[in-house]
């Protein structure tokens, strides 16, 4: 019979709903209280007893080693003592790892060092060599303009080369037909000589 | 353990809150029809697979090929503890009793007189003689 027309059947974790009576075969049934045996129990007592004692007992004599480990002047000496002495261990490592790496940098800077006197007396040379050819330059340009100055036209010399240029008259203009021949001059009339050449251009060409 | 399982190192690691009880006991880590435990020292209101104060040791409850069950014990952290006042477990002193830290247990020699008796029992009833002194327990 189910419990209820809404409930589900469950078919694990089957239990008896509260509402449930006590069945009629178990209506008046007693179960027998199981007791152990009674010199069992005494003993198991007794046992009992015996074991918490000596848990207190040893309970004690522990709390008591961990706080002797902590406290008194001896043991607070030998604790700061080894303290003391790996830290003076720490500090030796130090001063060794420092006198290495100090070494090491000592060299490296008198290295630096040559390197950089070196780059600097370079940079000296080559600056001098500098220095030294626009010297040179300079020198060679004014011998040139000290050769250029004797053909300045100077107030001394200035009717000497106005009565030359009147002298000869140049005419820069020409004209080129078709058979490309150069006729020079654009108001004179060409000369003789020059129709020579114009012979000899036409010739070349 | 709740939803998302939350990682952390077994071996402990806990805040161990000053003058809380605490408790060495056993933290089961095996799978289904395996048991594997932890002896961990925890809080005695904390879940036994949150994470201890600090793991103390391991058991086997499974003989191994050699028919052995093995157990690790760390002997000082565990005396630490008690002289902390952690509380001990039932099955954890039994362990601890048969290692030589604690005294045996009283439920050990419960056991094992009743064994006995037992022992005695079966050979008593195949051969069908013998005496009937094992009722008696002995320590």
């Amino acid at each position: 019979m189910s419990p209820s027309p809404f409930s589900q059947v469950q078919v694990r974790w089957r239990k008896k709903p509260r509402w449930l009576p006590v069945a009629k075969s178990k209506m008046f049934k007693v179960p027998e209280r199981k007791r152990p045996p009674s010199d069992e129990h005494e003993e198991l007592k007794r046992l009992h007893n015996q074991y918490r004692t000596e848990m207190k007992s040893l309970r004690l004599f522990f709390s008591e080693r961990t706080k002797a480990m902590s406290t008194g002047e001896e043991v607070l000496a030998e604790i700061a003592k080894r303290e003391e002495d790996a830290h003076q261990e720490a500090v030796r490592i130090n001063a060794e790892w420092n006198a290495r790496v100090a070494e090491h940098r000592e060299k490296l800077l008198a290295e630096e060092k040559e390197r950089e006197v070196e780059e600097i007396l370079e940079a000296v040379e080559k600056a001098r060599k500098a220095a030294l050819e626009m010297k040179m330059k300079a020198e060679e340009i004014v011998r040139q303009e000290k050769e250029r100055a004797k053909n300045y036209i100077t107030p001394e010399n200035i009717d000497e080369a106005i009565n030359k240029a009147l002298d000869n008259p140049v005419d820069h203009e020409f004209a080129i037909d078709l058979d490309e021949n150069i006729i020079k001059g654009r108001r004179t009339k060409p000369v003789q000589k020059e129709q020579e050449e114009i012979q000899k251009v036409a010739m070349s060409a | 353990m709740g939803f998302f399982p939350v990682i952390f190192p077994h071996a402990g690691g806990a805040l161990s809150i000053k003058h809380a009880k605490k408790g060495i006991r056993l933290a089961r880590y095996g799978c289904v029809n395996r048991p594997f435990y932890h002896i961990v020292v925890n809080h005695l209101g904390r879940n036994q697979h949150e994470q201890p104060i600090e793991q103390l040791g391991t058991y086997d409850p499974m003989p191994n090929h050699k028919k052995e069950q093995l157990v690790s014990l760390n002997v000082e952290r565990i005396q630490y503890w008690i002289g902390e006042g952690a509380a001990v477990s039932g099955p954890c002193s039994e362990l601890f009793g048969l290692a030589g830290i604690l005294p045996i247990h009283p439920e050990t020699y419960m056991k094992a007189w009743r064994a006995r008796k037992k022992n005695l029992e079966s050979q008593q009833v195949s051969p069908k003689e013998g005496n009937a002194e094992a009722t008696q327990p002995a320590t």
